[in-house]
């Protein structure tokens, strides 16, 4: 598994797309994820959707988010996110779940991964 | 050369930016100034910074729109701050661009960096926020994005500063 992490707007789908030879058709965005349908895919854009999709249906969270790790550690999948965690604290109560729960999700994620990269202006760092 | 410096809000990019270009020697140092002046705040605000650079052999140049207009000449190294003022004076100003601020700043940056001995950049890093921002806000946050990615794409070198450390990603 490979983590792309970065800011809103960065360019973290263009480097994935370029690095990994990715088509359009073998990703899968997070809004539209559920954990049954991962392996016709090769990327997940926007995890922090499916967290926030899981959190909205107050589904028990880290029950799921614990399913969804195990479906994704010892996969190919490229998973990428948003680093939503360095702005001032929301004054929302479900942005301050959500925000959290992005950020302990990414840090889940980037010990299980083989590789963690870091995009700024569209070019990615490896962190991991 | 195109040179790219992007960081957080106090990060250091500014001090690490003058630095760069005061190392590379004892050119003719260009600095364009993208902040718009309102009122009497803004004037003394500039008319301060531009005390403090003129101490640095910096010749100011405002530019607050219409970067394209800028000419330098060949012998210059030029410093432009700040990419994300110029980025919103040209979508929210009267004398903005608006749709076609991406391009026309691409344009612009063009432009100088082939007229210019040496361009550097500092841009703002405003992306790492949770994003619940009002359409209008959203919307010159995805520009001065592509905006970075472009120049980003285009540039020799590219650095972040945080905490007045530099990491370079190109």
């Amino acid at each position: 598994m490979i983590l792309v992490i970065g800011g809103a707007y960065c360019g973290k789908s263009h480097f994935i797309k370029s690095k990994y030879n990715i088509e359009d058709k073998d990703i899968i965005d997070g809004e539209e994820l559920c954990v049954h349908n991962i392996e016709q895919y090769k990327v997940i854009n926007n995890l922090e959707k499916y967290i926030e999709k899981v959190l909205s249906d107050n589904d028990n969270v880290n029950e799921q988010l614990d399913i969804l790790l195990l479906n994704l550690q010892d996969s190919n999948m490229i998973v990428e996110m948003r680093e939503i965690g360095s702005g001032v604290v929301p004054i929302d109560r479900f942005d301050r779940l959500y925000r959290e729960c992005v950020g302990r999700f990414s840090c889940a994620i980037a010990k299980k991964a083989e590789a963690v990269y870091r995009v700024v202006c569209g070019l990615g760092m490896k962190i991991k | 050369m195109l040179t790219v410096i992007i960081g957080g809000s106090g990060s250091g990019k500014s001090a690490f930016a003058e630095n760069i270009v005061i190392a590379r020697g004892n050119y003719r140092r260009i600095y364009i100034a993208t902040m718009e002046i309102f009122d009497d705040e803004c004037r003394k605000r500039v008319d301060r910074h531009r005390k403090m650079r003129s101490d640095k052999m910096f010749e100011t140049i405002e530019s607050p729109t219409h970067l394209e207009n800028v000419s330098v000449a060949s012998d210059c190294i030029v410093l432009l701050e700040c990419m994300s003022n110029l980025v919103a004076n040209e979508i929210f100003s009267p004398n903005g661009r608006n749709k076609r601020t991406a391009d026309v700043i691409c344009d612009g940056v063009e432009k100088l960096n082939r007229m210019s001995r040496d361009l550097f950049i500092v841009t703002n890093d405003v992306f790492s926020d949770i994003v619940n921002y009002d359409a209008e806000t959203e919307n010159y946050i995805k520009i001065l994005g592509e905006i970075n990615c472009r120049l980003a794409a285009m540039a020799d070198e590219v650095y972040e500063v945080v905490s007045g450390l530099v990491v370079k990603f190109k």
